[in-house]
């Protein structure tokens, strides 16, 4: 008997323990095990999350209606809504976004909001603390309180917020989007200040850059001197984007001639390289350079290439507007696209929005060092929930300047470009309550030029070039957010004594930003280069512009067409042309070609090969060619021998940010500096060619021992392989097939591995209907078990578009199309 | 023979009430009563259950497959490092197989010390 009962006992307790683990998984493990029971049973789990999931359901009938809707769902599932208000409008932009996106909402939201670890553990709860002190949530939360005198706006956001959760409240658990099955957990009902924290975090996405503290580095390490020719803030060859002449604006505040800038470091071996990774271009012509007559506006944003995609395609009707464009799941309206009148693009602005300030914080924890006497901070707390292990209390130190986000009395390694014992303050444009909520809703509706300029003044951050053009001819761009007036000094540098001039006053007037309506040429040209030639009267700042490359070439591009038609631009959006290459390459090859006539065992019969690959390059980043990936590691040599024995011989750190090889190259060019060119640790004097040579062998050197000789390897589709991973790296559900696409951050065609071209569009207005082409290298669906998850992912690599179809009302659809009826039930 | 035709039941009641409600437990609860209102010995309770519990989960899940989850499936597999999504089905049939055999000697072991033994000796 005794034995039946040990046996019993045992068998209860292994039952137990079945029972917990197949119901809530392993979740304090590094990698936490999902609930395996939930996950797999037939009648929940991953098997129910196939492609009749996502389908379009023929009639919904909805209580907060207040007319009934119809959906019209294309050949690609692009929904094209038609309400007869703007509440059931966004409602119904709500509810198939949450049908078609809810799971990535979620993730989203609460990466933003510091929440992730509550789903996938211990692993996220510094991105969580990070997060948190930059002031996502708060600024998120600033945002809503602000749009309650916006009615308009206000209701926009509640309408899609009831849209999304009228689907959840339907959402059966075996409906449920297959990542909530794998981290078991359920989806949260949604709200305005959701939306608004998926801007925020956008707005980190693009802001959120070190610069100031390695260009703050850069500075001690050269001098000044030297700092200023190898970092200036005008760069060579680049054409800005407002065209000359720009009008020099009065500054408003008196240059500060105290330095009040100490280089803050931590010591590593390595250079530091700014990443080119984001940014965007968008361009417009206007009729005179058209065969329609008609201005053609493009733009394609390079953010992260993920599954689901970033982006989801809508045509939104309502009685006050009819707009297509691609939406951000968890935002109403569009970020990006056209209406029957108008059209708009955006890119990164790019310029300086952060500015570090490093504060003394006393042995309490509660002051800080103002102008030299202790100030109280205002002190925040709030618990991360980490699943499977214990809650972690954030404690934020606010100062004038904004949070201290850099700090060692909580930990942020990944997250902290200082070293600890510091303690670092962002003050940030986006950290405030904005209302880019507003230009949104009324770029959507805008009719003409003059909308557009009304529309704009409300976006502060992240600020972007916003393109234009109107179907009366005219085209524009705006340099447009909040940029605070600053001074150098103090604005591009990490300030290290706290003092209250370094609080932000002012910012720079809406129409005194960098902007060109109509200039003379017939088209304007945006790739997140410096906005405003040398005379612009404020400091934008920015040690992040990027070089003339992708500007150059589209500006180039486009001077030599005429008569253009939307092929032309969707040519141009594919472009891989490398500018870099065809300003600098030239006189490298010909220098050495000079040398091997004098001296014919100069080089050995690898070094000749590269040679000659080099002089058979159509300077494009193709995939198959063998040249740009050594094209780059020589560049890169070039640039180290060049710079790296600039370095003051008692600078503290190992870490030297090298300069941009734009710099290097006009240095090249101009043979202009000789002494920058000459390395300083040898006693021959070297000379452009020396270095040219030796730059050369080092990096045959290097690149040969990375990829061995001249060989497959070498193909730049083997060294800058294009990736479309899961939005949450969850393997098996990114992109498996190989991608050939060509394409580098410095080319038009901006793919650098998982990041590029998120959205192209090409729209050419028209007296009557716009004639609009799109794709994005994603799908409509987010569901990993549908055809629909990555259906354009193809079209996209091979450079295809699809045919974007604005219909002007019910009756003028003209393609197969399934219905949802969204009827207002009694 | 009386073996199969309890493994069926044990399937089908799994896959009915799971019907009725859509809970993975089903798997556990099924064979658990089941081993407290039939007499059988521990080890066969278990064997039974198992394969009711595999058969129920892997037949269901590969029913699905091959209608429309493939895709899902093989995406699921490659994931937890599976070469394929029937894989992936027969591993959850396996695991709910052994889930089930587990509750079923559970509830077999219930069963013995419930029910008054007529002889002590049947056990040896």
């Amino acid at each position: 008997m005794i034995y039946k009962w040990f046996r019993l006992l045992l068998l209860l307790l292994l039952s137990g323990v079945v029972y917990s683990v197949f119901q809530v998984g392993i979740p304090f493990l590094e990698s936490p095990l999902p609930a395996f029971g939930k996950l797999l049973n037939p009648s929940t789990g991953l098997w129910k999350n196939n492609h009749t999931l996502t389908k379009p359901q023929e009639e919904v009938s909805i209580d907060a209606l207040t007319d009934d809707v119809n959906i019209y769902w294309d050949d690609r599932n692009v929904p094209h809504i038609f309400a007869k208000n703007n509440y059931d409008l966004y409602f119904s932009q709500g509810y198939v976004t949450a049908k078609d996106r809810l799971w990535q909402m979620d993730f989203i939201t609460r990466a933003s909001s510091g929440r992730l670890a509550e789903v996938v553990g211990k692993k996220a709860a510094n991105f969580d603390q990070f997060h948190r002190r930059i002031g996502l949530p708060s600024a998120a939360k600033m945002v809503i309180d602000t749009l309650a005198a916006y009615p308009d706006e206000l209701e926009a956001l509640e309408a899609y917020t009831d849209g999304v959760n009228a689907y959840i409240s339907q959402l059966k658990v075996a409906d449920r989007p297959i990542e909530f099955k794998l981290l078991n957990y359920s989806p949260e009902k949604w709200s305005p200040y959701k939306s608004a924290l998926v801007l925020k975090y956008m707005a980190w996405d693009l802001d959120g850059s070190p610069s100031e503290r390695y260009i703050t580095d850069a500075k001690e390490a050269l001098g000044d001197e030297l700092f200023s020719r190898a970092f200036p803030l005008q760069r060579p060859y680049t054409k800005p984007v407002v065209p000359a002449p720009v009008r020099r604006w009065r500054r408003s505040w008196q240059p500060n001639t105290i330095q009040n800038v100490r280089p803050i470091s931590a010591p590593n071996q390595q250079f530091y390289e700014r990443s080119y990774r984001k940014g965007s271009n968008n361009w417009v012509v206007n009729g005179s350079k058209t065969r329609s007559g008609k201005p053609i506006l493009a733009n394609d944003p390079h953010l992260s290439l993920s599954l689901p995609a970033l982006w989801y395609e809508n045509q939104l009707v309502s009685n006050d507007c009819n707009v297509y464009g691609v939406s951000l799941p968890g935002i109403p309206m569009t970020v990006i696209g056209f209406n029957k009148d108008v059209a708009w693009g955006l890119t990164y602005a790019t310029s300086d929005c952060i500015d570090f300030v490093e504060v003394d914080i006393n042995e309490e924890g509660n002051q800080y060092r103002l102008d030299g006497k202790w100030e109280n901070a205002r002190i925040t707390k709030d618990t991360i929930l980490i699943k499977g292990a214990q809650n972690r209390i954030n404690q934020t130190f606010h100062t004038k300047f904004g949070p201290v986000i850099y700090t060692d009395t909580i930990p942020s390694e990944g997250y902290n470009h200082f070293i600890p014992g510091q303690n670092v303050a962002m003050n940030w444009t986006s950290n405030a309550p904005t209302l880019e909520f507003l230009s949104m809703y009324r770029l959507n509706r805008a009719k003409n030029l003059e909308d557009y300029k009304a529309a704009l003044p409300y976006f502060s951050a992240p600020a972007q070039n916003f393109v234009f053009a109107s179907k009366d001819n005219d085209i524009a761009i705006w340099h447009n957010g909040r940029f605070p007036i600053r001074e150098e000094e103090k604005a591009r540098y990490t300030n290290v004594k706290a003092t209250s001039d370094l609080i932000w006053g002012d910012d720079i007037p809406f129409d005194q930003l960098p902007h060109s309506i109509n200039p003379a040429q017939g088209y304007i040209v945006s790739a997140n280069q410096q906005p405003a030639a040398a005379n612009y009267g404020y400091y934008l700042g920015s040690d992040d512009y990027s070089d003339f490359e992708r500007s150059s070439r589209i500006n180039e591009y486009i001077a030599g067409l005429d008569k253009i038609v939307p092929e032309d631009f969707q040519r141009l959006q594919l472009d891989n042309k490398s500018m870099m290459a065809d300003l600098l390459l030239p006189t490298l090859l010909t220098s050495i070609q000079t040398m091997v006539l004098e001296d014919n065992s100069l080089l050995n019969q690898t070094e000749k090969d590269i040679i000659l690959e080099l002089e058979n390059w159509d300077l494009n980043y193709s995939n198959y060619s063998k040249s740009p990936g050594f094209f780059h590691s020589w560049l890169r040599e070039l640039s180290v021998q060049i710079w790296q024995d600039e370095v003051k011989p008692d600078f503290h750190s190992n870490k030297y940010w090298l300069p941009e090889y734009d710099v290097t190259t006009q240095l090249i060019l101009t043979n202009s500096d000789p002494l920058i060119i000459d390395n300083k640790e040898t006693e021959e004097i070297e000379l452009v060619d020396d270095i040219i040579i030796s730059s050369f062998q080092s990096a045959v050197k290097k690149h040969t021992e990375k990829y061995g000789s001249l060989n497959e390897d070498w193909e730049w589709g083997n060294i800058n392989p294009t990736e479309i991973n899961s939005m949450a790296d969850i393997d098996g559900f990114g992109y498996s097939e190989p991608l050939i696409t060509g394409g580098a951050s410095d080319a038009v065609n901006a793919i650098n591995g998982d990041v590029g071209p998120s959205w192209r569009m090409v729209v050419a207005l028209d007296d009557d209907q716009p004639y609009a082409y799109g794709v994005y290298p994603g799908g409509q669906s987010g569901n990993p078990g549908s055809e629909d998850y990555d259906s354009f992912v193809e079209t996209w690599a091979k450079g295809g578009y699809y045919k974007l179809h604005l219909f002007p009302d019910e009756s003028k659809i003209n393609i197969p199309v399934t219905t949802t009826k969204m009827i207002k039930s009694k | 023979m009386k073996g199969l035709l309890t493994i069926i039941i044990v399937a089908l009641l799994i896959s009915l009430t799971s019907w009725l409600i859509p809970a993975w437990w089903w798997i556990m609860l099924v064979p658990l009563v089941f081993g407290i209102i039939i007499k059988t010995k521990v080890h066969t309770a278990a064997l039974l259950s198992f394969f009711g519990g595999f058969l129920a989960w892997a037949g269901s899940s590969l029913f699905q497959y091959f209608r429309n989850s493939e895709v899902i499936s093989e995406k699921v597999a490659e994931l937890f490092g599976l070469p394929n999504g029937i894989i992936l089905a027969l591993i959850a049939g396996l695991i709910a197989g052994i889930i089930s055999a587990i509750a079923g000697a559970t509830g077999s072991s219930i069963h013995s010390i419930v029910a008054k033994p007529k002889k002590k000796y049947e056990y040896y």
